[in-house]
């Protein structure tokens, strides 16, 4: 794999036999990084940073805009203290995903539960996006995301990554990211009215499935909701 | 009666799927009423959706964010990852004997440089001083030479010169004093295994009303060369050199030299 196709799997270009084969473009071998050889980890963080400082912005940014870079370097801290628990360096992205996702969340409660007074901390980890709303008081207080440790919300990711098809991920983004209509998909993807609920449901169920090794999520969830 | 079921399904799916975005008209709202009253399981199968649902709309966000690709990694923070690096996977990757002389061979080199570096400051700030002078300079000139302290600061978690499960690591704190004393004979040297005892070290500051005094430290931990120069204690230079690799450290030290 080089550089054109990863940068083509970003725009999710990719057929899905290419997205399972989706590897880090120079990604070190992961025996020199476990041995701590110096010029490895410094390919691995270049590659790696886009991602830890992403996830670390989405949590963060509108509400502690200025801890942005130093969480996502404490990320990357951690990243290397987990490094021996990997099987492969594909794992590594979605390892520090979830690390960088959880300190974030952490930091905000703490931020807030200073704010609000000791003893009522709540969960911080949906985070406000450009079609929510963005002001700056504490981010909502439920998140079917709380109890997964960086490792399992990792496993979901890799799953996600392997399982959910790009236009299936598109349409599921255009419909509950960018709150598009049924109609407005279509038009703008150009695929039929019934394709659209097809995209999402198979969408839902790639979901279903990649938490499926977490049955306590989406439980939760639905008694959440209910 | 199998095609009816599929289609009343995959209508449910679409009005489920409106009702969860509140996209749904107040018609669909009635019609997906109709079918829960109908078959009352589905709304367990609307619940269902509805927790889908949301965790699509919390991971999707992460799914994007895990694929960036933007973005470049703070210059100074490499250093840091390094330090946190060799302090977690030292034990993994114990230098052998060539790699040992390699590293003492490149410390040695380290420090005649550094000596180089700093008599090169004396002649350069004693130049700049006596370089064409204005006539008020020229007396306090001939009391200003500057007086140079270097400090290293090499902290023992990095595991540089000591055992770790019997195997060494690196140059002792004898072989660095040996080192010092042969190289910077006419220079104080310091060196400091403790960040605290370092910054003892950088609050005291000759006092002297003439002479500039500038104070170089390598702090090894941070991969970083630090210079600060004052006159009659008030800061007049200060800055820091990134260190990427020590085999840099000759160019660092004359980008040093060039800005003291």
């Amino acid at each position: 794999m080089g550089a054109v196709q990863w940068a083509l799997s970003n725009g999710r270009l990719l057929n899905r036999e290419s997205q399972r084969n989706i590897r880090f473009v120079n990604m070190p071998e992961l025996k020199a990084l476990r041995a701590g050889n110096p010029d490895a980890w410094d390919e691995a963080f270049h590659l790696l940073w886009p991602t830890a400082f992403a996830v670390v912005q989405l949590k963060l940014s509108p509400f502690c805009p200025a801890d942005v870079e130093d969480v996502a370097i404490e990320a990357l801290e951690e990243l290397v203290e987990k490094v021996e628990t990997v099987k492969s360096v594909d794992e590594l992205k979605p390892l520090l995903a979830g690390i960088a996702h959880n300190r974030s969340v952490s930091l905000l409660r703490e931020r807030f539960a200073k704010k609000r007074g000791s003893g009522k901390v709540e969960s911080l980890d949906v985070a406000p996006n450009g079609h929510e709303d963005t002001r700056l008081d504490p981010p909502a207080p439920e998140s079917s995301l709380d109890g997964l440790n960086s490792a399992d919300l990792a496993n979901l990711l890799t799953g996600l990554l392997a399982n959910l098809k790009p236009d299936h991920r598109a349409v599921l983004e255009d419909f509950f990211l960018n709150g598009l209509s049924y109609a407005q998909i279509s038009s703008r993807r150009g695929l039929a009215l019934g394709t659209v609920g097809v995209y999402l449901k198979r969408g839902l169920e790639a979901i279903r499935e990649a938490g499926g090794e977490h049955p306590e999520l989406l439980k939760e969830l639905e008694a959440f909701l209910r | 009666m199998k095609n009816q079921e599929n289609v009343n399904e995959d209508r449910f799916f679409d009005l489920a799927m409106k009702a969860i975005a509140r996209q749904s008209s107040a018609v669909e709202k009635v019609e997906l009423e109709a079918l829960i009253a109908a078959k009352p399981e589905l709304q367990a199968e609307l619940d269902r959706l509805e927790a889908e649902a949301r965790l699509a709309k919390e991971v999707l966000p992460i799914l994007a964010a895990t694929e960036a690709s933007a973005g470049e990694l703070p210059a100074y923070a490499r250093g840091r990852l390094q330090t946190k690096v060799r302090q977690t996977l030292a034990k993994n990757h114990p230098p052998d004997q060539p790699a040992r002389d390699a590293e003492k061979h490149e410390f040695m080199r380290w420090w005649q440089w550094l000596g180089l570096a700093t008599a090169a400051a004396c002649v350069t700030v004693v130049f700049l001083n006596w370089s064409d002078p204005p006539a008020r300079y020229v007396r306090a000139a001939k009391h200003s030479k500057p007086i140079i302290q270097v400090a290293m600061l090499d902290s023992p978690g990095q595991m540089r010169g000591v055992t770790l499960g019997g195997a060494f690591t690196g140059l002792t704190d004898a072989e660095i004093a040996a080192t010092s004393k042969e190289l910077l004979l006419q220079t104080n040297v310091a060196f400091f295994s403790d960040r605290k005892d370092l910054n003892r070290w950088l609050e005291l500051w000759p006092n002297d009303k003439e002479a500039p005094v500038v104070k170089i430290w390598y702090d090894r931990d941070a991969h970083e060369v630090r210079v600060q120069r004052r006159r009659n204690n008030i800061v007049e230079f200060e800055r820091a050199f990134p260190v990427e690799k020590e085999r840099d450290l000759p160019s660092v030290l004359n980008e040093l030299l060039r800005r003291l």
